[in-house]
């Protein structure tokens, strides 16, 4: 279990060459690869499209053989984010909040945005910051411990704080996503 | 001409525009389409905090001290008390040792060695029929050393598991030490329902200890 990088890479390098189907797989990715690459410069359609193909219907195997598992994986990923959104660790909002603070900065430098996106981000940053301060000033005079997710969200104030927040937030990447996707439609089809 | 053209264009959508509607459709589409799932999951993440929320630990005033009982000493027994059994996905009980402690599935993210003892994945609960409920949990002096006490049982000790209203009675036929290699083989009968407890070895830091039970009826 404590190998070293080296060691690893020597373990994987032992593993191809220890089977016809491992090394077969190898050659396979291999052949793709030098394919890929030599087509750069010939920019062969029908290249891009077979290679794309193959990809896909690789993944797609792994979806029709492995149905269950591909469920319950898609299932405990939903359920994660969901977790993130709806309890998120104090580790995940503290991040949340560094975040919003590289955009506040982007947002006050930034030549590009539009005045009205400006005032968007700034309403949005301004709500998050003070809904933020508001958890911490309550999570530290009621004595919560950050790390104790449970029993810091069986404070109705400091969940509503924190589920408000995620909800704001989730809605400004919408809002932030469509408007971008609309400005990129623009440039492409209307000029 | 070319005002009227450009009037026109003015009042035809443009094609960016009729492109963010059609995101938009898409977007609201695909929302619409996996709402009950999304809903589901909800509901799963919901109750789960629920559950978390109202577990009621079954450990006394005396016995949960800060940071766990005084170093050296040994940590006292869980006395017998009333479980909710509806809050959990099931629950071990063994009188020899005074234990009682309820356990979330395998999926739950409460069903967590830190915290709780843990369904390992793979088991196979007796509701299901032949096959083996691993369940594990630390040792040690902590106030999460539920299997403190294991080291205390032998052959022919009494071990329950209830599920769903229905409880199973096992009795313990091996105990054994294996080595903490981040890999165990498990010896038990596939012709019946087992239970396996595994936990660390006591006063070892190199070993640990299975006990394997069958059921009995």
């Amino acid at each position: 279990m404590n190998l070293s990088l080296l060691g690893k890479l020597g373990v994987i390098f032992h593993y191809i060459f220890s089977s016809f189907l491992s090394l077969e797989m190898f050659l396979i990715s291999l052949l793709l690869f030098i394919i890929l690459i030599y087509n750069l410069k010939r920019n062969n359609r029908l290249v891009q499209i077979v290679a794309i193909g193959i990809y896909l219907g690789f993944v797609i195997g792994i979806f029709v053989s492995y149905t269950t598992y591909v469920q319950s994986s898609i299932n405990s990923f939903v359920k994660e984010i969901m977790n993130y959104i709806y309890f998120p660790s104090t580790i995940i909002y503290f991040f949340i909040i560094v975040f919003v603070t590289i955009m506040m900065i982007y947002t006050l430098f930034s030549k590009k945005l539009s005045l009205f996106k400006k005032i968007v981000n700034f309403s949005v940053f301004s709500i998050l910051y003070f809904f933020f301060m508001s958890f911490l000033t309550l999570s530290a005079y009621d004595g919560y411990d950050l790390v104790d997710m449970v029993s810091l969200y069986e404070n109705d104030v400091i969940l509503s704080l924190v589920q408000v927040s995620n909800l704001l937030l989730f809605v400004w990447l919408l809002f932030t996503g469509f408007y971008h996707l609309y400005l990129y439609f623009k440039k492409k089809y209307d000029q | 001409m070319q005002m009227q053209n450009q009037l026109k264009k003015s009042k035809r959508m443009k094609k960016s525009q009729a492109l963010l509607i059609g995101s938009l459709l898409v977007f609201g589409g695909s929302i619409v389409l996996s709402w009950n799932y999304l809903l589901r999951m909800r509901e799963e993440v919901f109750s789960e905090m629920k559950l978390a929320m109202t577990d009621s630990l079954p450990v006394t005033q005396e016995q949960q001290t800060e940071g766990g009982p005084v170093s050296g000493g040994e940590p006292e027994y869980y006395e017998n008390y009333t479980i909710d059994y509806s809050k959990y996905y099931g629950v071990l009980e063994i009188p020899r040792i005074g234990l009682k402690r309820g356990f979330y599935n395998v999926g739950s993210r409460y069903n967590n060695i830190e915290s709780n003892v843990t369904m390992v994945e793979g088991s196979v609960s007796p509701s299901e029929g032949n096959g083996n409920l691993i369940l594990m949990a630390h040792s040690g002096d902590s106030y999460i050393s539920f299997f403190a006490y294991l080291y205390r049982l032998g052959v022919g000790d009494d071990c329950y598991i209830t599920l769903s209203g229905v409880t199973y009675h096992y009795q313990i036929v091996d105990i054994y030490d294996v080595n903490k290699s981040g890999l165990m083989v498990l010896d038990w009968n596939p012709n019946n329902r087992n239970l396996t407890l595994v936990t660390c070895t006591k006063d070892s830091d190199t070993l640990q200890t299975v006990y394997v039970a069958e059921y009995i009826g």
